[in-house]
């Protein structure tokens, strides 16, 4: 209300105002490689390498099939990552969001492991190189504690042993639903929840802050559900939230441990999307641990808990 | 640090030692110098013995205090605009002479009159500008109306925020490190219509001084810059007024005695009027409109020649509203919303002169800043009625008391001392919502915080003394202690202003200024918007701190021309920026959790020529400087541009008076283009997949750096003419003014858009183009 109206009025204020295109006089504007991987202990090495656009380029975003891509696991050459055609794979993906092919590197010579460092150095004749490292997080050692069914919600307490230093964390719930197809199957169908669905007044999840229901705060939402251990550090941590579980016959509670540089990227991320809009805010830079480039190369490494029917 | 202090204190020392024993068999002449036309009493004339090249100033109240050893003297009474007086004065007893100069309407080429004067050479303060009020309204004005804040701006060392602002950003300190005081009072929104006009209406002031440096012990709670505005203070002998008949605003003053030479008043007051000249464009179910008002009263009462008291008040409010109401068959609707905000200042104040050599200032101030939104929505029809409510309302109020002395113990040594106790109340945003249905119980909700309360005092003691003919200074300490939420938080602050006359028209400089500011200011913009929230430092947010050292020298050897430069650098500390991405829109609620803390730096280059005196007037400025902040927790840690770093600042101010019939104003302003964060490039997320974003675009814009792009230089040319005409019973004056004469399109907001052709551009968004205005003025 305060804001449409002060926006209201400043716009008044405004209508004499005019509008011109200018020339950009800004630094040499060239294009850059973005690095975007996320590794899992576990799984394969996936990698996406697209080239950056500048504002005055008005297609869509390139993705890079002919770099020399090389993988170094705790200091030590590997190998150098062959790129494959994107569309082989996904033959129906929409191909609007990709300027011709696509392509992604991939390294499946042996999963992720824990605890290894993993740096991919990246040349193209037409870039400047890049590079970036990640340590993969060890599996969170946490436990569901207790579980109560109160006016249509499950409350839950998952308990968290945290190691000694700096760890981050992210909580994602999977929830299944019996439902009726419009030919009237029934069927079961199973979704990671959106944060609407977690309620919780638990500080960790507030970016440790006590929320006060009644209090004003202008503050992004916690998208991503993520929570560090700055409350709790090297302790066992009794975390407790809520799903609506009226109709939730089975739920995936998931505890993903984080590297901070993942835990930062999402952190941005959420708060960029939540401040695009405004018209006063200072815009948000997406954390990017790429060294010559932009991107992310992140790692984490899930705990999953699952629930039979709970009922 | 501490040896600063140190030797501050012990310099205080010996000088007042040494004083009273220089003071045996002298005599004081003493008392006030006053513009004879009007009572108004004059800051800063000389009273000067010129046989020996000793002599004083009047202080803010007109009081001067001159001690010489017997003897007989011829003084020289002198103010610019004003004949000089001449007294001869057998001085065998300390004295007591109040002297009216009168104004000189035979010296043609003296036109700057009315103001205070300059007297950089002579004086051991530095970064110190006066203007006169009739300069300023001498020079064109925006939308005809003449404004202090932006006659500043034309300054050195003093920079606009964006297009139209009326906010000042000194030396690269923010729009929050500025103490801007009326008649005293610290006035903590001095902004209307969103920082494009200011709030001082020129019909009620005196006088204006900033300070950029330098800073006198007397001064202190902001780190950048210090705007002492003082109101006239009343016609002692005859009533006297004016009206002023604008395109948006009207004004009117009168001014004079209830009791001649005991008792007398100011009153002036304006208002905008867009909303009542657009109403009748307006449907009768629907009214939209914004105006603002000024007023300005004073009293004051002479008791006797030693015991004056005065009385000033300031109210203005800024009001913008929306009214619809609907009815149709037995139903009815009707949305109402409002904003308003303002401040009311009131200052009581008693001088009283102990002795010739004493004078007291004791003052009483109290000062409110509010901002109010109410927005109530009904609806009726045959069956029900119902109602919604949302009121929200912040601001800050101060109670404040003060003692000052000004004390001339020795010839050559003015003492300043005094202390200060304020008593703030912040009013965080409180939100009320109350919804009320026929059928059912009212439901009301608050959200926000609980006022906070804080103490400052302060106390402080400045010598301005005269080591040798050539050598003066100013030194002084200044302390002060803040207490709240059961924390205390406390500073010792050295100042020290120092001159030496090289020639006698060369004078060198240097000053050096420690400041703490316990009051911080949540503002998401540049342009002074009326939701800038005024916060106390608390146990987690500390005080703001700088130190800012001034390296300067004064040219005085072309008639009627003044040529100065200064250097500065500034450090500060304890700033506090918001994080990446927060924004803020009145509420204080957890303000802590959105801000970081951090450092800055500025330093800078400022040169001035100056002409006061003159058919042709005025002064050209430019300013080289850099200024920075870094915080950890943004931009990566790594240093950026503020973003009103400006590296280069110039204007050119020129009026002329051609006869009593016609003078004419220009300024031409020239500034870098503001720093602002722009998106560079556009760059691929993490496939949505890998974190649930599937809502959004897979794409994002990235940019390198905070403050990272240019936008394109500001320059801009104003051009003003007054026609006078004496008539039977006063002067009528009109007044011509064009903003942006060559309609230079000036950027206040860049976008990356598209063009007609579908291609990807930058684009700009322009605030005004060339804007005529013309007023109509007269006065009795």
């Amino acid at each position: 209300m305060l804001r449409n109206t002060l926006l209201l009025v400043m716009l008044l204020g405004t209508l004499s105002s005019c509008e011109k295109e200018i020339e950009y006089k800004g630094k040499e504007l060239n294009n850059f490689l973005v690095l975007n991987a996320k590794l899992t202990e576990g799984e394969t090495i996936r990698i996406e390498l697209t080239r950056s656009n500048t504002i005055f380029e008005n297609k869509a975003i390139k993705t890079i099939g002919d770099a020399d891509v090389q993988l170094f696991i705790d200091g030590e050459y590997v190998e150098t990552l062959q790129a494959y055609n994107f569309f082989k794979d996904a033959p129906n993906y929409n191909q609007e969001h990709y300027s011709g092919e696509a392509y992604y590197y991939l390294y499946n010579t042996e999963s992720v492991k824990a605890g290894s460092t993993y740096t991919i150095k990246i040349k193209h004749s037409d870039y400047n190189d890049i590079s970036a490292s990640t340590q993969v997080p060890s599996k969170a050692d946490a436990w569901i504690k207790n579980i109560e069914s109160e006016n249509g919600n499950l409350n839950y307490t998952v308990a968290i042993k945290d190691e000694p230093g700096k760890n981050f964390y992210r909580l994602r719930v999977k929830g299944c639903y019996d439902y009726q197809t419009i030919n009237g199957v029934n069927e079961t169908g199973c979704t990671y929840l959106g944060y609407h669905s977690v309620s919780t007044k638990d500080p960790v999840l507030s970016f440790n802050r006590i929320i006060d229901e009644d209090s004003f705060t202008d503050y992004p939402d916690n998208v991503y559900l993520l929570f560090d251990d700055e409350l709790f550090d090297g302790e066992t941590y009794e975390l407790k939230f809520s799903i609506r579980g009226e109709k939730t016959d089975d739920a995936d509670i998931e505890i993903i441990q984080l590297d901070e540089n993942l835990y930062r990227y999402y952190n941005t991320v959420q708060m960029r999307d939540y401040y695009e809009d405004y018209a006063f805010s200072e815009p948000v830079r997406v954390y990017s641990n790429i060294k010559g480039g932009a991107g992310v190369l992140g790692s984490n490494n899930s705990h999953l808990m699952t629930l039979e029917n709970h009922n | 640090m501490n040896k600063a202090i140190r030797l501050t204190l012990l310099l205080l020392c010996l000088t007042l030692y040494y004083g009273p024993l220089q003071a045996q068999n002298k005599y004081t002449i003493s008392g006030y110098v006053s513009d004879g036309g009007t009572g108004e009493k004059l800051i800063n004339a000389n009273v000067y013995e010129p046989a020996d090249y000793r002599g004083s100033a009047t202080n803010l109240y007109g009081f001067y205090s001159l001690t010489l050893p017997a003897g007989t003297y011829q003084i020289i009474y002198s103010y610019v605009g004003f004949k000089s007086q001449v007294k001869t004065i057998e001085l065998n007893a300390d004295i007591q002479l109040n002297v009216a100069l009168e104004y000189d309407s035979a010296i043609e080429e003296v036109t700057v009159l009315g103001g205070a004067v300059n007297n950089k050479l002579k004086d051991s303060q530095m970064s110190k500008e006066i203007l006169s009020v009739s300069t300023i309204k001498r020079l064109p004005a925006f939308m005809g109306e003449a404004d202090i804040m932006k006659t500043l701006q034309l300054m050195p060392g003093v920079q606009s925020g964006s297009e139209g602002s009326s906010g000042l950003y000194v030396r690269g300190g923010g729009p929050d490190q500025n103490l801007i005081l009326l008649d005293g009072v610290p006035v903590y929104n001095a902004n209307h219509l969103f920082g494009f006009f200011s709030v001082f209406n020129t019909d009620a002031v005196k006088n204006v001084s900033l300070y950029k440096g330098g800073f006198p012990a007397r001064f202190g709670g902001r780190l950048s810059s210090v705007i002492d505005v003082r109101m006239k203070e009343g016609n002692e002998k005859k009533i006297h007024g004016g009206a002023q008949l604008g395109l948006i605003s009207s004004r009117f003053f009168i001014e004079g005695p209830i009791k001649k030479d005991k008792t007398a008043f100011h009153l002036s007051a304006r208002r905008t009027y867009i909303d009542l000249l657009a109403r009748p464009f307006m449907s009768t179910e629907e009214t939209t409109g914004y105006f603002f008002y000024d007023i300005n009263a004073k009293l004051n009462h002479k008791f006797s020649d030693r015991s004056r008291l005065y009385l000033s008040v300031y109210t203005g409010r800024d009001k913008a509203y929306n009214e619809y109401d609907d009815e149709w068959e037995a139903n009815s609707s009707s949305y109402n919303d409002y904003m308003y905000w303002g401040n009311l200042t009131t200052a009581l104040r008693w001088n009283y002169m102990f002795s010739n050599k004493l004078f007291m200032n004791a003052t009483v101030t109290y000062s409110d800043y509010n901002f109010n939104v109410d927005s109530h929505y009904k609806e009726n029809d045959q069956t029900d009625s119902n109602a919604f409510i949302y009121e929200y309302s912040s601001g800050i109020m101060d109670w404040s008391a003060k003692v000052e002395f000004d004390w001339y113990p020795t010839p050559g040594h003015e003492l300043k001392f005094g202390a200060n106790y304020t008593y703030h109340t912040f009013k965080p945003g409180v939100e009320t919502t109350k919804e009320t249905d026929s059928t059912a119980d009212d439901i009301i909700k608050t959200f926000g915080g609980n006022n906070t309360y804080a103490s400052e005092m302060n106390m402080y003691i400045e010598d301005n003394f005269s080591l040798s003919p050539l050598l003066k200074a100013n030194l002084g300490i200044h302390t002060s202690a803040f207490y709240v939420e059961n924390t205390w938080y406390h500073s010792i602050e050295p100042r020290a202003s120092i001159r030496y006359l090289i020639t006698d028209d060369i004078t060198l400089k240097a000053a050096y200024s420690k400041m703490q500011q316990y009051l911080h200011l949540l503002s998401n913009s540049t342009i002074g918007l009326p939701t800038d929230l005024w916060l106390p430092a608390t146990k987690r947010i500390k005080p703001q701190v700088s130190d800012q050292y001034a390296l300067g020298a004064v040219y005085d050897g072309i008639k009627n021309v003044e040529l100065s430069a200064e250097t500065f650098y500034k450090t500060m500390d304890k700033l506090i920026e918001y994080k990446e991405g927060v924004s803020f829109f009145g509420s204080s609620v957890g303000w802590e959790d959105m801000v970081e803390t951090g450092r800055g730096e500025a330093y800078g280059l400022e040169l001035m020529l100056r002409k006061e005196v003159g058919k042709t007037t005025g002064w050209l400025g430019y300013t080289w400087s850099k200024t920075s902040r870094q915080f950890d927790k943004l931009n990566f840690g790594n240093w950026f541009p503020a973003r009103y770093d400006r590296r280069h600042d110039a204007s050119i101010v020129i009026s002329h008076k051609f006869n009593d019939r016609i003078d004419i104003g220009a300024t031409w302003v020239y500034g870098t283009g503001n720093a602002i964060t722009l998106p560079t490039h556009e760059i691929r997320l993490l496939p949505a997949a890998e974190h649930d974003r599937v809502w959004y675009e897979s794409n994002i814009p990235y940019f390198e750096h905070r403050n990272n792009y240019r936008m394109p230089d500001y320059h801009r040319l104003d051009f003003g003419i007054n026609f006078h005409k004496q008539k039977k019973r006063g002067m009528r004056t009109w007044n011509i003014s064009v903003y942006n004469v060559y309609n230079r399109q000036n950027p206040f907001f860049l976008y990356a858009g598209h063009n007609d052709e579908g291609n990807k551009v930058l684009k700009q968004i322009t605030l005004f183009p060339i804007l005529p205005s013309v007023s109509y003025t007269y006065k009795f």
